[in-house]
């Protein structure tokens, strides 16, 4: 079993086109798709090479659904304009993302609204 | 003809001045470029007991390397312990402007340190980093290196020796040329840290010049890698139910 | 003494002349750049794979679901990047170039990985294989051409699978013009014949980044944070 383990290393998600990719590959995401939440933080993964955000979004009937938010690297994002303190846990935020094809709840982030009212846009952010 | 002669002088030095500014000119202050070889055998050990403060002092004798040793998760050394540890080669990058350090130890990240030369300032208080953020100028044949802006989470040696945010780290380089080992880099290195010492900890590093050593690949996360694959995914499907079949 | 000074004043302009003439401006490549996702090619979508590759490839797929290799991504694990990848990714990472007499630096930021392309005589020898392999360039005109193999061979089921065979060639020049400054170009070849029927090229194009410094960039910081969050040691100063 573990030589089996063995052979399966090196899977490589990142595709060879759009922007740096999160855990999922661009084939997951709809690019053509946008979707926006607002909800609490629960958890801010901050690293290379992908950040990510775990949410709880209260829907219309009372219920938290939680969303899972794919960003970056967290090089690139501080090198953008993402401040080392603008995101923590227990902020309420907006964030808009395309939407995994087969997890909705998956957002690959374009745009956030900090708690503190500060926008970070991620394309023009990242324009060079 | 006393003219003539003037005149030719005249042309000779100005044609002389701009073979000289056309050559490439030799390098003045001393290049440290290469890779270079930690010396363990001459690495000054710290004294038996160190003038640290009692918060220091209680980290040091609580420590549990598995806790707090950054490297028992592929973490970095962080400098100045990748400055101080004796296993992993060091290559320096020296142009004019700058130096570039680089320790790729066996962990998830190799170790760059930049060190602009320019004379620019050190900023006052840095973001916290691995590796910290350093200003190099040349005193003679001497690099002398300060280092401010460290992680106070990562740590100085394996025995857990501390270091808080404020720790300065001043280097002192210099290449030798040693009858026996050939040219050799010095690195004498000072801590500042009122929080964790009583008085700054001193040492010296030697480095053996080896053009050809390499440094080797990580396989520090492969281990990693397996087990989160067996943990995360293989664990999520169970012989009994269909495959998912992703496509 | 008229004869000598203009001798001498000959000499010393042959002398001018040759160092000046004698070799072809070579480029200067040193800098910071960054990956042109507009201007830059791809890999192709159809990859030449030879039959037994290609076989192969879905031998693997068939046995090893329900690993899921769309998901289980080894970089977010702090796998690092192996060449080509690294040249022919147009993720926003930036390298820098440092040009010295026996050898062309690539700091890449993502992982703090380095690259060496050896100028001077070919040291190859007997190496094991790297992720980044060895590297040895060489000048052709205003072009640096550098020839890449003992490259780590990935997997038959790796998004980029690669046999010890596996060669690259790139090749480096800068285009300026006015509308986008200063680019540098890299042309890539990736010759495989125990994957690939035919060579795979993908053209690089990278801008220039003056005012960017490298970040340290650190994979795995937050499994860190987590760690010392739970930990029951503390940081005596927080």
């Amino acid at each position: 079993m573990r030589s089996a383990l063995l052979v399966m290393l090196g899977a490589l998600a990142l595709a060879d086109s759009g922007p740096a990719l999160p855990h999922h590959s661009t084939a997951n995401f709809d690019f053509t798709k946008s979707e926006s939440v607002t909800g609490t933080v629960e958890y801010f993964s901050f690293t290379n090479p992908h950040s990510f955000i775990d949410l709880k979004v209260e829907q219309s009937d009372g219920a938290q659904k939680a969303y899972k938010i794919f960003t970056v690297a967290r090089v690139v994002m501080t090198r953008s304009g993402w401040g080392l303190d603008d995101l923590k846990a227990g902020d309420k935020v907006t964030i808009t993302g395309n939407p995994d094809r087969k997890t909705p709840e998956y957002l690959y982030l374009t745009k956030i609204t900090f708690a503190s009212g500060k926008v970070w846009d991620r394309d023009p952010a990242l324009q060079r | 003809m006393k003219a003539f002669t003037a005149t030719a002088a005249l042309l000779l030095a100005g044609c002389l001045s701009i073979t000289q500014a056309a050559t490439p000119r030799a390098v003045t202050s001393v290049d440290l470029s290469g890779t270079w070889l930690p010396d363990a055998r001459r690495a000054e050990a710290w004294p038996a007991t160190l003038p640290l403060t009692p918060q220091a002092r209680s980290f040091m004798e609580e420590f549990d390397a598995s806790a707090s040793d950054s490297t028992t998760l592929c973490m970095p050394f962080g400098t100045p312990r990748n400055m101080l540890q004796t296993e992993y080669p060091l290559e320096i990058v020296q142009t004019p402007q700058r130096l570039v350090m680089v320790i790729q130890p066996n962990l998830a990240n190799a170790e760059v340190r930049r060190i602009p030369l320019d004379g620019r300032e050190l900023p006052a208080s840095p973001e916290p980093s691995w590796f910290g953020t350093s200003r190099g100028h040349w005193e003679g044949s001497t690099l002398i290196v300060e280092t401010t802006g460290m992680r106070d989470d990562a740590i100085v040696s394996g025995n857990g020796i501390p270091h808080s945010s404020q720790l300065r780290v001043i280097e002192r380089l210099r290449v030798v040329n040693d009858p026996q080992r050939g040219k050799v880099l010095i690195d004498d290195i000072e801590l500042h840290d009122a929080q964790a010492y009583r008085e700054p900890l001193k040492t010296r590093r030697y480095y053996s010049w080896a053009p050809d050593a390499r440094p080797r690949d990580p396989t520090c996360v492969d281990a990693l890698w397996i087990d989160k694959l067996w943990r995360e995914r293989l664990q999520e499907h169970r012989p009994a139910q269909p495959a998912e079949g992703a496509k | 003494m008229i004869r000598r000074a203009v001798l001498a004043t000959a000499t010393c302009l042959a002398g001018l002349t040759l160092a000046l003439g004698a070799e072809p401006a070579k480029p200067d490549l040193s800098g910071v750049w960054f990956p042109d996702p507009k201007a830059s090619g791809r890999w192709p979508t159809d990859r030449p794979f030879t039959p037994a590759t290609a076989a192969a490839r879905d031998a693997w797929t068939k046995t090893y679901t329900p690993i899921d290799l769309t998901r289980d991504d080894e970089n977010t694990s702090c796998i690092p990047y192996t060449l080509p990848y690294v040249m022919t990714t147009i993720t926003q990472y930036p390298f820098e170039i440092v040009v010295t007499p026996q050898r062309v630096y690539q700091f890449t930021e993502v992982f703090g990985q380095v690259r060496r392309i050896e100028l001077g005589a070919p040291t190859r020898g007997d190496q094991l294989p790297s992720r980044m392999g060895s590297s040895q360039g060489r000048w052709e005109g205003a072009e640096l051409v550098v020839d890449t193999t003992h490259l780590l061979p990935l997997h038959i089921g790796h998004r980029f699978p690669s046999s010890p065979a596996q060669r690259i060639e790139e090749r480096f020049s800068i285009v300026s013009d006015a509308q986008s400054g200063r680019l540098l170009h890299v042309q890539v070849k990736v010759t495989d014949p125990l994957v690939y029927r035919e060579p795979v090229t993908v053209q690089m194009v990278y801008k220039s980044a003056p005012d960017v410094e490298l970040g340290e960039y650190i994979c795995g910081q937050d499994l860190w944070d987590q760690h010392q969050a739970g930990s029951t040691s503390r940081i005596p100063w927080r």
